[in-house]
């Protein structure tokens, strides 16, 4: 399973599944993440720990244990 | 306050109170400042945490009261500031909802819309930044959209002030018409299985105040209250084979085991049929924003943690070098005030009371005035420029290790100068346990006048040569025992899952002056307030203790 923890810069994926918790589900679909949804990997932070993505026009930093828990596929 | 209205304005007694609800940093309370120019009253009420502001002024024959809701990307309770305007969209009585949407990035915001539109309130959409999306060459047209939604929708912009009238207007007239039901449409499963519920509560006449097509939508999105509602009526036992029949039929349509996922998708694909209706954006070829081009050197994996420490080493010279000017005044002025008071005062001990004891207490609280302000305009600039964000971005993956928040760094820095802006900085973060934990820690950064005592302590029993070293080893240490300290209490008084860490990193903005301006003044007047008093009743008790009992 490829998730979004594992894309690297500049690379474009689609959502495939939210695996996260019902509250962190809620989080991710407020800000647009939800399946089908397009997201663009900006950039990582030092060790890799936060990553900054872009989902529409919106620019959204999650952690790398919360980037896990969402499933993509290369577009 | 109300009492004094009615006084001025006896014969018009026509209130419009509105909730004004919008994603965060879309402009609200920019556009608030211009709604209210000639505003009457700003006050704070304030939550534990979060504050609603409230707004009152007179238009045409309507006296209207805007309460400033929090930003909230959705309807939801998830984090303090969505739990307050949530909590107040469903059990406060007010008449209108108007919607601030940032017409730049209008697919994301109508998400919390249509969320909005199926509560079944008067609503009023305000486009505000219009003159940013003219800039970005988006063409909305307004008209078109609210007859596409059946909610009046307004071109405003808060900066340069244009649709501010116009907003106001359509307020009024929605408040002067009958409300109409909003045209909020799902596809087709969904509709179908709505149609099967209106159906079957209008064959049994059921009594309610909301619509029909509303219980429906109510009922299949889970809305607790809803079915408490309707659990008490001899319909349910008919009722609730149909509707479970529906919530199977939805989920499978969306291959989803949560209903509100497979609602948030719904509204998802409605906001991008409006959308595609009402927007034509030139095609942009891929230039990079400024917001991009900037990011590219603040966030650098390598650069952007130097340049933050920059920005806050300049934070800190500004903060004591130049905060330090003032304060030698404000130390001279009481001073000078106390010798004078106390010459006027003959007995001993309550010369010593009034100088020593509130003169001296009054005054250190007054001395910090200088640092306080300077801190709170720096931080002030860091949030409202979009900064902030990218800290959090750059510093969680080390803090998060201990238990902490990314931005808990500027209260922990802001420790190593003064502990009081340090705790008063700690506001920046929005989760309760992240604060209290950072609040905990802020005493182990070692302040500067603790400096004097270390160099005291250092010199005494070091040789010289070493006591530089002892010195900075102290305050290394302090730091670490605070971190692991930090470590600990996460793993004991404040056990639990972790926060999740989602955040939006926001444009690049130029900050308001007004707005600055505003903050610094209700924080500093809250300084002088909360701590004014503890500190001055504190300084007053100090003072007793040392003098009495005298021997």
């Amino acid at each position: 399973m490829k998730t979004l923890k594992d894309c690297n810069k500049a690379c474009k994926v689609k959502v495939i599944k939210l695996h996260a918790s019902t509250d962190l589900k809620q989080r991710l679909i407020s800000f647009g993440i939800m399946k089908e949804s397009v997201i663009e990997v900006l950039e990582h932070a030092p060790a890799k720990s936060t990553i900054e993505v872009k989902v529409g026009k919106m620019r959204i930093a999650l952690r790398a244990q919360e980037a896990e828990l969402i499933e993509v596929k290369k577009i | 306050m109300s009492q004094m209205q009615e006084k001025s304005c006896p014969i018009i007694a026509n209130h419009i109170k509105i909730a004004l609800v919008g994603q965060p940093n879309v402009g609200k309370s920019m556009l608030i400042n211009s709604v209210s120019n000639a505003h009457l009253h700003v006050g704070n009420f304030s939550g534990v945490t979060v504050d609603k502001t409230e707004v009152l002024f007179d238009y045409k024959d309507y006296h209207f009261t805007v309460v400033d809701l929090p930003g909230t990307y959705a309807f939801t309770d998830y984090t303090i500031e969505e739990r307050v305007t949530h909590d107040y969209l469903c059990a406060e009585s007010y008449d209108m909802i108007i919607n601030v949407v940032d017409s730049t990035n209008l697919e994301k915001n109508l998400q919390l819309t249509s969320e909005l539109m199926s509560m079944s309130k008067s609503m009023v959409i305000a486009l505000n930044m219009s003159d940013e999306a003219d800039k970005e060459g988006i063409d909305l047209n307004a008209s078109y959209m609210s007859e596409l939604l059946g909610i009046p929708c307004v071109k405003v912009s808060a900066v340069t002030k244009i649709g501010i009238e116009e907003l106001l207007d359509a307020v009024v007239s929605v408040r002067e018409k009958e409300s109409q039901e909003s045209k909020l449409i799902f596809s087709e499963p969904v509709e179908e299985e709505i149609a099967q519920i209106v159906w079957y509560l209008d064959k049994h006449r059921y009594e309610a105040k909301n619509s029909y097509r509303n219980i429906a939508i109510n009922l299949l999105k889970n809305n607790k209250k809803t079915y408490a509602k309707l659990h008490d009526d001899p319909v349910w036992t008919e009722l609730q084979p149909i509707l479970i029949e529906a919530l199977k039929h939805v989920e499978l349509h969306h291959d989803s085991d949560d209903i509100k996922e497979s609602f948030a998708e719904e509204y998802a694909s409605f906001n991008r049929g409006i959308v595609a209706e009402v927007l034509k954006q030139e095609t942009v070829d891929e230039k990079k924003t400024l917001t991009e081009k900037i990011d590219n050197i603040l966030i650098h994996p390598f650069l952007g943690i130097p340049i933050f420490l920059f920005f806050m080493w300049a934070l800190f010279q500004l903060t004591f070098e130049i905060g330090s000017i003032p304060m030698d005044w404000i130390d001279a002025f009481f001073g000078w005030f106390g010798d004078t008071v106390g010459a006027t005062i003959p007995n001993d001990d309550v010369r010593s009371l009034v100088v020593d004891g509130i003169i001296a207490g009054v005054g250190a609280v007054i001395l910090f005035v200088p640092n306080i302000i300077i801190l709170f305009i720096g931080i002030a600039l860091l949030e409202s420029t979009g900064y902030m964000s990218r800290v959090a971005f750059l510093l969680d993956g080390f803090f998060h290790k201990f238990g902490m928040h990314g931005q808990s760094f500027i209260p922990l820095v802001t420790g190593f100068g003064c502990s009081i802006p340090a705790y008063m900085s700690a506001r920046i973060l929005k989760n309760d346990r992240d604060r209290l934990l950072t609040l905990f820690i802020i005493g182990f950064m070692s302040c500067g006048a603790r400096l004097p005592v270390y160099v005291l302590f250092a010199g005494a029993f070091f040789s010289p040569e070493m006591a530089g070293n002892i010195l900075f080893a102290i305050y290394i240490g302090g730091a670490m025992i605070g971190l692991i300290a930090a470590k600990v209490l996460k793993l004991t008084a404040f056990k639990g899952a972790d926060e999740p860490f989602v955040m939006e990193m926001p444009k690049y903005r130029l900050p308001s002056v007004k707005l600055i301006w505003h903050t610094v003044l209700t924080k500093t007047m809250m300084y002088l307030k909360k701590a004014g008093t503890f500190i001055a009743a504190a300084s007053m008790l100090i003072w007793f203790l040392s003098n009495y009992p005298q021997s």
